[in-house]
Order: C-alpha cells, then sequence, then structure tokens
C-alpha cells in the first residue's frame, strides 16, 4: 500500500464531558483512505464517542484531530452515521427517508431519485419505496438506513453497533451485504461493534480499546483475503484471528 | 237518670276530644318556595308567618326563599315544593305546556313587573322601545307580547339581574319590580328610574300562588286554611306593624334594610298592588281572582299565537274554591 | 359479510330496546308527571316547530365553536413553535400553561364577559381559552419530544434550524398536536355552550344553543329543551367526527396509534 495521507487523524486526542473523568485519553490513530477499522471493547472505553468525534457531534478536549487534513466541522470530508437504531422518520416511506440527506442539501427532486434508486439497489430494497418503516423488519429498517448514509457518496462511514439488536442469520447476511456494497464504493469505515467475529469478518483493522479512561490497548491488522463472505467464517485464519482477539478483549476486560 | 245527665255534660268535651285528635292531630308541614329573595312583596306570607296565623289554622309553614333562579314552577310541578308563588302569565303558559298546576290566589292584582328606563332618556312610552336594547329575562312573556301586540322591534340582552343598566347609561332599560329596582338605583346614586308598567298597554296579569294538582287534590281544606292566614297576614302587614315580617325579611336575607323594606311596603300601598287600583279595590279583594281577567288574558294570548289555543281553559288555569 | 351484519344488527336492537323502554317509562308516568319525559315522537315534532329559532341557535353555536377553536388552533401553534425554540421562554411559561389546562376554565366565563360584554365575542374567547390550553401544552411537548438519534442524524447533515423545524419537529410533532385538537374537539362545543349560557344575547343574530336551553327550561317547553340537547350533541358529535378523521388522514399510515390488529 502506497503511503498517503491519513484520511482521520487523531493526535494525543484527549475528551471528557465538562468538569467529568476523562472519556479518552491519548488517542493516536491514523486511519489510511479505503481502511476499515473496528473498534471493539468493554463498555465506556469510548469507542461510540470516538466515531462522534469524527462526525462532529461532539467536540475534543485535547490533541488535534484532523478529517481529511482539516478540522472536523468544516466542509469537508463527506461525512454518513449509521446509528444504533435505524433512526428512519416513521412519517416518510422508505424512498424519502433514504433521499433525507439529499433534501436537506437542496438537491434538485430528479437527481434525488436517481441516487435514492441506487442505494436502494445496493441493500436489495428496490421494491420497498413505498413502504412505511412500521411494516419493515428490524433487518430491512437497517438496510435502509443504511442506504440512507451512502446516498451522498461519503467518504467515511461510521456505524455505531449497526446490527447489534438483530439475530445471528441476519446479522451475518447484513455482514455480507455491507462488504459487497464497499467492493462497489468507495468509502473509508469506522464500527462499533462488540462482536468479535463481526469486526473480524469485516475489517482490515482492528481497535481494541480499554477503559477507564479510554484509550487503545492493541491493533490488530486482519489480512484475510478480500472480498469475503461468510463461507470465510469457517477457514482456520479466520478462526485464528477471533480467538487471538477474543483473548485480548478478554485481557483488556480483566484489567478493568 | 242522674248518670245519664252526667253523660250529657260529658259529651263537648268528648267532641272536642276527638276533634283535636283527628283535626289538629298534627300540623300540616307546608313548603313555599318564593319567586325572589324574601323582599316585602312576600309580605303576606312573613307577617302571617311572624303573628303566628299559620301555626294558629294548624300549619307549619317553611318558606323558601328563591332569587334569580328560583326554579319555582318545576318545583312545585314535581312536588318539591307545595305552594308557590309566580306570575299569572308564564303560569298559564307553562300550564299549556302541561306543567300539573293551579293557580288558586292573588299576591298582587296587578303584576309589578315592567321596564325601568333611565330618568334621563327619551323614553316614555312602549312606542318609543323601537330599535333599543332591552335588558330583561328572555323568556318574560310581556316582551312577546310587545313585539306582537305593538309591532316593535328591540335587541334582548339577558338580564343578570343587576340595576347596572340604568346607572349612568342613558339608554338603559331594565326589566324590573316597580316596588324594588328604583329604589335600589336611587340608594346607589341615579335617579329615580321611570317605570312602564304592563298594565298600561292592557296587559294585566296577577302575581299568583301555585300549588300542584296533587297537592290540591289531597288537602283542600289545608288550602283554605293556609289562604285564611296568608289574607290576614296581608291585611295586617299592610295596615299594621310591619315589623315582625320584616325581621324575618331580614333574617332570610341579611342585605335588607329596614329604609328599603318600609319603602318597598309603602310603593306597595301607595300602588294599591294587593288591594286592587281598580275602582272595586280594597281589603276584600286581597287574594281574590277574577275568572273574566283570566279568560280576557288567556284570549289575548291565544290572538298573538303566543299561546296556543285550545291548550288552557279558564277553569283548568285557576279557581277560587280556596279563597274565604 | 356476517360480522358486518352483526356490528349493525346488535347496536340496532339495543337501540331499539332503549327506545322501547323510553316508552314503557312514559307510558308508566300518571297523567301529571307526562312532562318530566317527552316521547321521541314528541321531540321531533318540536324540532320540527322549533326549527326556525334552532337553527339559527345552531349555526351561532357553530360559528363561536369554529372561530374560537380555529383561533386557538392558530395561536397555540405559533405560542407552542416559539417555546420550543426558546428554552427561556419555555420554562418561563410552560408550568402555568399547564396548571391552565387543568383549571375549569368555565370559571373565568362571567369575568370575560364583564370585560368585553354578551355575544359572539365573548362566547369565541371562552371557546379559544377552553381548546388553547390542551392544545399548546400537548403541541409543545411533542415538538420538543423529538427522537434524540434522529435530531442527531440532522445536525450530522448539517442541516439548518428551519430544515431541522419543518423536517423533523414538526412531523414528529404531529401525533402530539392530534392528541390536543381531539381534546379541543370535544371541549370547543361545550366552551360555546358555556359561553351562551353565561353570556350569549339575541343581539344580531340571536342567542346559541345553550342560551335557547335557557329559555326552554325557563318557559317550560320542555320537549324543545330535549331537541336543544339532541342537537347539540350532534353538532358536538359531527366536530369530534372531523378531527378524528382529519387525524387519521395525517397519522394512520405510519404512527402506531392505527395499528392494524392483524398486522
Amino acid at each position: 500500500m502506497t503511503a498517503q495521507s491519513p484520511i482521520v487523524e487523531f493526535q494525543s486526542v484527549t475528551k471528557s464531558y465538562g468538569e467529568g473523568p476523562l472519556v479518552l485519553d491519548g488517542i493516536d490513530l491514523a486511519a489510511q483512505p479505503g481502511e476499515f477499522i473496528s473498534l471493539i471493547g468493554p463498555s465506556g472505553c469510548g469507542k461510540s464517542t470516538l466515531l462522534r468525534l469524527i462526525a462532529g457531534l461532539s467536540s475534543i478536549t485535547g490533541g488535534t484531530l484532523k478529517i481529511e487534513g482539516r478540522e472536523p466541522n468544516q466542509e469537508s470530508a463527506e461525512l454518513a452515521f449509521v446509528f444504533q437504531e435505524p433512526t428512519l422518520l416513521p412519517w416518510l416511506n422508505v424512498s424519502h427517508n433514504v433521499e433525507l440527506p439529499q433534501k436537506l442539501r437542496d438537491v434538485p427532486a430528479s437527481e434525488r431519485a436517481a441516487n435514492r434508486n441506487r442505494a436502494l439497489q445496493l441493500v436489495h430494497l428496490a421494491d420497498r419505496g413505498d413502504a412505511y418503516p412500521r411494516q419493515l423488519s428490524g433487518g430491512q429498517k437497517m438496510r435502509v438506513s443504511i442506504a440512507r448514509a451512502l446516498t451522498l457518496d461519503p467518504k467515511i462511514l461510521l456505524l455505531d453497533e449497526p446490527f447489534g439488536a438483530l439475530d445471528e442469520m441476519t446479522r451475518e447476511r447484513l455482514n455480507e451485504e455491507l462488504l459487497s456494497i464497499r467492493d462497489q464504493q468507495s468509502w473509508t469505515a469506522f464500527f462499533v461493534t462488540h462482536s468479535v467475529a463481526e469486526a473480524v469478518f469485516l475489517s482490515t483493522r482492528i481497535i481494541v480499546m480499554s477503559a477507564n479512561p479510554g484509550k487503545i490497548a492493541h491493533e490488530i491488522a486482519v489480512d484475510l483475503p478480500q472480498p469475503r463472505t461468510n463461507e470465510i467464517r469457517l477457514t482456520r485464519p479466520y478462526q485464528d484471528l477471533v480467538a487471538e482477539v477474543s483473548r485480548l478483549l478478554r485481557s483488556v476486560e480483566e484489567s478493568k | 237518670m242522674i248518670n245519664f245527665m252526667k253523660g250529657i255534660r260529658l259529651l263537648p268535651l268528648a267532641a272536642s276530644f276527638f276533634a283535636a285528635i283527628t283535626l289538629n292531630a298534627e300540623p300540616l308541614k307546608v313548603t313555599v318556595q318564593l319567586d325572589w329573595f324574601a323582599e316585602p312583596e312576600h309580605g303576606g306570607f312573613y307577617q302571617a308567618q311572624a303573628q303566628g296565623y299559620f301555626a294558629e289554622e294548624g300549619l307549619d309553614v317553611t318558606l323558601i326563599p328563591g332569587g334569580p333562579n328560583a326554579f319555582v314552577m318545576p318545583k312545585v310541578a314535581t312536588g318539591k315544593a307545595d305552594i308557590g308563588q309566580a306570575d299569572s302569565t308564564s303560569t298559564l303558559l307553562q300550564q299549556a305546556e302541561g306543567l300539573p298546576v293551579i293557580q288558586f290566589a292573588a299576591v298582587f292584582q296587578d303584576d309589578p313587573s315592567g321596564l325601568l328606563v333611565n330618568a334621563n332618556s327619551d323614553i316614555h312610552t312602549f312606542a318609543d322601545l323601537e330599535g333599543k336594547t332591552i335588558v330583561a329575562r328572555p323568556e318574560w312573556a310581556f316582551l312577546e307580547f310587545l313585539r306582537k301586540k305593538l309591532g316593535l322591534n328591540f335587541t334582548l340582552v339577558p338580564t343578570n339581574f343587576s340595576i347596572e343598566p340604568l346607572l349612568g347609561n342613558k339608554e338603559g332599560i331594565l326589566q324590573g319590580y316597580y316596588i324594588a329596582e328604583p329604589y335600589h338605583v336611587v340608594k346607589a346614586g341615579g335617579k329615580k328610574p321611570r317605570f312602564l308598567g304592563s298594565w298600561e298597554v292592557d296587559f294585566r296579569a296577577y302575581a299568583v300562588l301555585v300549588t300542584s294538582r296533587r297537592f290540591a287534590r289531597e288537602h283542600p281544606e289545608e288550602l283554605k286554611a293556609f289562604l285564611r292566614a296568608y289574607i290576614k297576614g296581608w291585611r295586617d302587614y299592610l295596615e299594621g306593624d310591619p315589623t315582625g315580617a320584616h325581621a324575618l325579611m331580614k333574617a332570610a336575607h341579611p342585605s335588607n334594610t329596614d329604609e328599603f323594606m318600609m319603602a318597598s311596603r309603602q310603593l306597595i300601598i301607595d300602588g294599591q298592588l294587593v288591594t286592587g287600583r281598580d275602582g272595586n279595590g280594597g281589603p276584600e279583594l286581597i287574594g281574590r281572582l277574577d275568572p273574566e281577567r283570566y279568560a280576557k288574558q288567556i284570549a289575548q294570548l291565544e290572538e298573538l299565537n303566543i299561546l296556543k289555543k285550545g291548550k288552557v281553559t279558564v277553569e283548568k288555569a285557576m279557581t277560587t274554591q280556596y279563597l274565604p | 359479510m356476517r360480522r358486518a351484519l352483526t356490528n349493525i344488527l346488535l347496536p340496532a336492537a339495543t337501540g331499539a330496546l332503549m327506545i322501547a323502554i323510553w316508552y314503557a317509562i312514559r307510558h308508566g308516568l300518571s297523567e301529571d308527571f307526562k312532562f318530566l319525559l317527552p316521547t321521541p315522537g314528541e321531540i321531533i315534532e318540536s324540532l320540527d316547530d322549533n326549527w326556525s329559532i334552532l337553527g339559527r341557535a345552531v349555526y351561532n353555536t357553530s360559528q363561536g365553536a369554529l372561530f374560537g377553536f380555529g383561533l386557538a388552533i392558530i395561536v397555540s401553534s405559533l405560542l407552542a413553535l416559539f417555546m420550543s425554540l426558546s428554552s427561556l421562554v419555555r420554562v418561563a411559561l410552560y408550568p402555568y400553561l399547564m396548571i391552565l389546562q387543568m383549571t375549569p376554565i368555565i370559571i373565568f366565563a362571567p369575568i370575560l364577559i364583564l370585560w368585553v360584554g354578551p355575544g359572539l365575542k365573548s362566547v369565541v374567547i371562552i371557546t379559544f381559552l377552553i381548546c388553547f390550553f390542551p392544545l399548546v401544552v400537548n403541541t409543545t411537548q411533542g415538538l420538543i419530544s423529538s427522537d434524540r438519534n434522529l435530531v442527531e442524524l440532522f445536525k450530522m447533515y448539517r442541516a439548518s434550524r428551519w430544515q431541522e423545524i419543518r423536517l423533523l419537529r414538526i412531523p414528529s410533532a404531529l401525533p402530539y398536536f392530534f392528541t390536543g385538537l381531539r381534546i379541543a374537539a370535544v371541549l370547543a362545543p361545550i366552551g360555546a355552550l358555556v359561553g351562551d349560557y353565561t353570556a350569549g344575547s339575541s343581539a344580531g343574530n340571536g342567542g346559541g344553543l345553550g342560551f335557547q336551553a335557557i329559555i326552554y327550561s325557563s318557559q317550560a317547553k320542555y320537549p324543545a329543551l330535549f331537541a336543544t340537547a339532541a342537537v347539540t350533541c350532534i353538532l358536538g358529535f359531527i366536530f369530534v367526527a372531523v378531527v378524528l378523521s382529519l387525524s387519521w388522514l395525517a397519522l394512520h399510515k405510519w404512527h402506531d396509534s392505527y395499528q392494524r390488529t392483524d398486522d
């Protein structure tokens, strides 16, 4: 991989809320374009906070954070966030939900429709455009949420335990879908999860964090072959990595 | 023979004993629902009460004061009160609606309800009411009479029973009792209002006593006794010393001042309301009802379509059988 | 098909039974007391006889109710919007609005009439007051209760304040608004009636249904009184039905309150 300038760079970043204790302490992290980085760790390790800092929903207390070389929130890279809940607007149907980011950017209607249809195709929900969120299953809602996130062609995709509420089967299937979408687009992903299996399957790099205060404890490169399908879960290298990361995670949790 | 003579002497004793236990066993409780707060218009009742005339006749009378919402007719019709005071016109109309009541004595030979007009206004006759605003009880039948008989058009604002329309407002026209409101207006600093009486346009109503048909059926003797006491009470109130009645009225309605009560009573006397304004007036007329006047009023009301034809007849509406 | 038939036949049978009982009670009353319960026939007849007066009364009461209701919707929505934008204003006013929502506003009717005078104006104001508080309290609640995640979503996409209000806060406040609207719809005819009762005058077009009820009551015209009550019920019913329909139109596609039972 040729050295490029990092798309996201944390330098000695600290974060505390008001007068409270440090939530993040001394975070150094440089993400190259195209990486898929999973953040995993015990509760309270600040992994979601890290995501929010990148998204500009929160601001850092100390250190520097650069998105594409600039401060966050400065009309720079296009960011998309997929929350833990699908966070669809219940009064809009699927099509309009997916179009929402474009609507907020005043993209003209015809263009919106084209982008939206493309996004829905990616998540295999092109035929459910007229449905309302309450008619969809949990997995379908999450796919709509992802489609929405993709419509503005984001450079950075932030996902905060998006599949946590789904059952194992749906989860594995959506993992696969996410990766296949990645093949058709090019974004850098930050992915928070509690599932080691998921982290290993999806990522190019896994960051294990420790809590109180949140620090980066371990970094593991995942060089399993691409493209990945669910068959890979049965292979030896995959399972070894899962075991390794689980061990690291346990050690971090025990030392809390 | 001696025993027989002794026995005969005992006869009157025995007779009065029997009379006592059958006639005067227990005084009959009678409730009277008044149409307004206790005021000199109820002089007959309160004097009779104060002087013990009701008790003498074997009656235990309770006088229930009324007010803006006295509900006299429904109470009497459903038996919640035995006797009520009302005006003959509205009673006729309600009798036409099927209320089982009967008018059996007069309180006033002429109902003193009329229109009070600000002293400074330019209204002197009923015709001058055209286009004006009148504050009155909306259901007052006399208004309908004015509309139909005299062809008048006016705006009606429901009264909240305050004399406020007559204070200050030159155009104020208020329904009032000629023996009460004028006094209050003067007391409040206004000039004595002009009074347009309904009798001036040949609308002659009584203020009456009513009772339910059932009560009349069940207690005819007591009704007669009641009227004896009531008429005696009125006579005493008007000709004698009204202190007793006024004390009771004050107790029932503390805002009554002695000055007001004496003034109102004087107006009743001067206006000959109880004894009759016609030439044949006098103490013997107290309480009397004239069937001919009723016939005339019924005809008047029917002719103007205020009363549905045939719904009320004189015989059904009133009776003089309980008058002494 | 059979279910629809039962749904119609059963209530119809109950209704017929109730009318039969009505006539039976009436028949049992002694002649003297028949006036206490007019027959449905007498009521309908008096409705016909008095329609010129009652019709006008319906018009007046509806007018008062509609104007008061409409005014309440407009003013409450604006105030709610304002309060949702400024937490200072909200903290300052909200407690009083909640208290006033719980107060029987009807007690202020005579005071209002003293200040404003009888007639349509006071009826509208009383109706306005009685509808305003549930509306403003509910709508404000709705505007400030938007899903936190959705607010963050909008922040993420750097939506403008106005976009947030237009596309997020207002739609998400709709269910709350309609809750307030349903409450207000029940209250509006009551407000108009009370305003009428206390203040109606025959100025202009005549009083409303409340005013007529008083008159018929003091004239002992009981069939007409019952007829007035019946007409008032129907008016209230129409009011609520219209609002329920609007509520359905706005919400049935997406809100939980309109879940189909076989979903």
